[in-house]
């Protein structure tokens, strides 16, 4: 699934380890959402477009 | 996955799993030396189970640490515990068919260590796919 958390997160002029405290994950769980290895579960999905105050389809969007 | 939310999680789970041993290792001591003085007691067999209490608690250690992580870190585990446990039911099963063509059966506190093996070989592996 793609996103756009490392632009969104570029733009607040946040560190990953920033944005992970504020989301209450791991640095690397914040790493590897970027780098799209990893799809985070809905309710984390939702807390980083509430985080952004976005809707969650303008953060993440599945390619179709 | 080293990020201080991460090291504090792992040094409790580390505290808590050394106190959890050295619970069990009193407890297993105390029971061998009254095993030893009194062989004949007709509670033997519960006295000789009492480090299965202590023992008990690395499990319940190992489930809250578990608990406390995130869920990309409970989903590494999870593949970790997946492969380990496959890979230690493969290993400890060719040993059966070794023992078939005449090996010594080990001891079974080698299942212990094989699992362990296993465990941080496929905790490695599943963690490397995140990193």
């Amino acid at each position: 699934m793609k996103n756009k958390l490392r632009e969104l997160r570029a733009e607040r002029k946040w560190s990953q380890a920033e944005l992970a405290e504020y989301l209450k994950v791991s640095r690397q769980t914040v790493n590897a959402i970027e780098t799209e290895r990893y799809d985070p579960s809905l309710p984390l999905a939702f807390k980083i477009a509430r985080l952004f105050a976005l809707p969650i389809e303008h953060v993440f969007e599945d390619g179709e | 996955m080293a990020d201080d939310c991460t090291l504090r999680s792992m040094r409790k789970y580390f505290l808590e799993c050394i106190g959890a041993f050295c619970l069990y290792a009193l407890i297993l001591v105390i029971s061998l030396l009254w095993l030893k003085h009194h062989p004949a007691a007709p509670w033997k067999y519960l006295i000789a189970t009492l480090p299965v209490l202590p023992a008990l608690l690395i499990p319940a250690t190992v489930v809250r640490y578990f608990r406390r992580q995130d869920e990309l870190w409970q989903k590494v585990q999870l593949e970790g515990m997946a492969f380990g446990f496959m890979a230690a039911a493969v290993v400890t099963t060719t040993i059966g068919f070794l023992e078939n063509a005449g090996l010594r059966r080990p001891s079974w506190l080698f299942v212990w260590s094989v699992m362990a093996a296993c465990w941080t070989i496929g905790l490695f592996r599943a963690s490397r796919r995140y990193r």
